[in-house]
């Protein structure tokens, strides 16, 4: 396995010159100045603090009642599927704790023998603060060059604010437990991870879901899996007024597995269709489950279709499609739930599409979205199960 | 963002914004020109970096920049008058920038953000004004990519 580093990544490039550093220096240092405005703060009103306090206790309770997929749901995005799942996924609720007193629950999981999604939840000491001023033995430092930037939400973040506030030479070590990205099957195979996302509480807990890849030649009927908690250390120092980190890896002994057995679901179904226009014949194929429709449209079309489409940006100078809708029947159901992205080669395009269906599973179809001139309805491919 | 910190701040951006603006570019003139536009845009509109976000603020309008050179460049010039493929590095792998510079530009942003420049799947997810799901996708694909480019596994 090669191991890559940024500062190889970085090598790949040529450096600025110093003529050209030193005279956006001086372009940066003589830019025009002016006056800001002084910004007035809001006061607010009694009535107000109380309908907030009420908000937020009824938004307490309500996320109580709820699986961690639906309290992790965005109800304001239509192409969400976290609520859909919620409704569909196993509950699976297997909880390990570490010595140091870590709980980690799988709370529910789905898999429809291409993907597997779980919700999970991390309670206990997830981080552990040390602080101290001067010198640090060992520390290999990323990023001096401008600095690292604080997720506010992050675990330990306070602390990081505050050294970032603090002297120079003022650090904070913040030692932490946390999940792997991807998943993987109990004989070690990697599950790479395509989407998911987490959130700290208030109360320090820590919810979270994932949407993983199985591999073809690994799908079965029921997958032993697990998730991996393992232990990092992140160091970060004051240092010529910006912030710089070393972050470490504890040894892999250190790590615990999350174990936790999910069975395929039988409601998936295999769909494809075809479109030929004048200037393009189109073939889709994608799978139906429980909230979406994931699949690829193939397009053998003009080449410079595919020329435009590897240039990210030429894109928007020429009329091809550049996304497909779903519909259930006259139904606009969804515009694509994530960005699974688009290849190109030769003639052939290939769009890889997610899509939510929100319970409508009738006569679906594909209708091509160009970057100009939007939907083309007349050219929709007709979706029918195998 | 008073005065000082803002000539702290582009002085320690710089380097990055030059290399993310040449991987759009494939020119150094054309870089330089882009770092600069991107400096002079940011200084105009500094009031509205928020506190915390000002590098994807800076990386955001440095990417618009390099775009639009872009497309200016493929409107005002015959196609073959500038570089498909940037030159060769000097000081590093050549078989790996091939690879990375291979990649759509889609990708390829994401990915260099990400692990050349260290930014956090949030901070990308402002730059480019994209979920961080599509983030973490985009991501997943690029390294699935290079890593069939490249005949080996790849740790980041």
């Amino acid at each position: 396995m090669r191991q890559l580093s940024a500062e190889e990544l970085k090598r790949l490039y040529p450096p600025m010159t110093e003529e050209f550093s030193a005279r956006m220096d001086r372009l940066i240092r003589g830019l025009p100045r002016k006056e800001g405005k002084p910004k007035m703060k809001k006061k607010m009103t009694v009535g107000l603090v109380l309908a907030l306090m009420l908000l937020l206790i009824t938004a307490t309770a309500l996320a109580a009642s709820l699986g961690v997929f639906a309290q992790l749901a965005n109800a304001h995005d239509p192409d969400d599927r976290l609520g859909d799942l919620d409704a569909v996924a196993a509950l699976v609720q297997q909880t390990v704790t570490t010595d140091d007193g870590v709980t980690v629950t799988i709370d529910q999981a789905y898999y429809d023998g291409e993907r597997i999604f779980i919700s999970y939840q991390m309670t206990g000491d997830l981080v552990t603060v040390e602080k101290g001023h001067g010198n640090v033995e060992g520390a290999a430092w990323f990023n001096e060059e401008y600095g690292i930037a604080i997720d506010p939400d992050a675990l330990g973040a306070q602390a990081v604010e505050a050294v970032q506030d603090g002297e120079e030479g003022d650090w904070v070590r913040l030692r932490t437990v946390s999940m792997h990205d991807g998943l993987y099957l109990q004989d070690g195979t990697y599950l790479d991870i395509i989407g998911g996302d987490e959130r700290l509480l208030e109360d320090g807990a820590l919810i979270g879901w994932k949407e993983c890849e199985v591999p073809a030649d690994r799908a079965a009927e029921v997958l032993s899996c697990k998730a991996v908690l393992f232990r990092g250390s992140a160091l970060y120092q004051k240092h010529d007024g910006r912030l710089r980190a070393s972050f470490e890896r504890m040894d892999a002994s250190t790590d615990m597995d999350a174990p936790f057995t999910v069975r395929k679901v039988t409601d998936v179904i295999r769909l494809t269709g075809k479109m030929e226009t004048d200037v393009y014949t189109a073939q889709a194929e994608c799978t139906l489950n429980g909230v979406d429709v994931k699949g690829s449209v193939t397009l053998r079309c003009p080449e410079n279709w595919v020329t435009a489409w590897m240039d990210w940006d030429y894109v928007r100078d020429f009329d091809l499609i550049e996304s497909w809708t779903l519909y259930s029947g006259d139904t606009r159901v969804s515009e694509g739930c994530n960005d699974l992205g688009v290849w190109g080669q030769g003639d052939t395009l290939r769009y890889e599409e997610l899509l939510r269906h929100g319970g409508q599973t009738e006569n679906l179809r594909l209708v091509p979205v160009y970057a100009d001139s939007g939907e083309h309805g007349d050219e929709a491919i007709e979706l029918k199960a195998e | 963002m008073d005065e000082s910190a803002y000539v702290a701040f582009c002085e320690s951006m710089m380097p990055g914004m030059y290399r993310m603006a040449y991987s759009i570019l494939r020119s150094r003139h054309d870089a330089e020109d882009a770092v600069q536009q991107a400096l002079l845009n940011a200084w105009k509109y500094r009031d509205r970096a928020r506190a915390g976000a000002e590098r994807a603020w800076m990386m955001r309008i440095l990417i618009n920049v390099s775009r639009d050179l872009n497309r200016k460049r493929r409107r005002s010039l015959p196609a073959d008058s500038f570089p498909d493929v940037a030159a060769p590095p000097t000081d590093g792998d050549t078989g790996l920038y091939e690879a990375i510079d291979e990649l759509p530009d889609i990708l390829r942003t994401v990915f260099l953000l990400k692990y050349m420049e260290g930014m956090t799947e949030k901070e990308i997810s402002a730059v480019l004004h994209v979920p961080q799901t599509s983030v973490k996708n985009r991501l997943f694909r690029a390294r699935r990519a290079l890593q069939d480019k490249l005949k080996e596994e790849v740790a980041l």
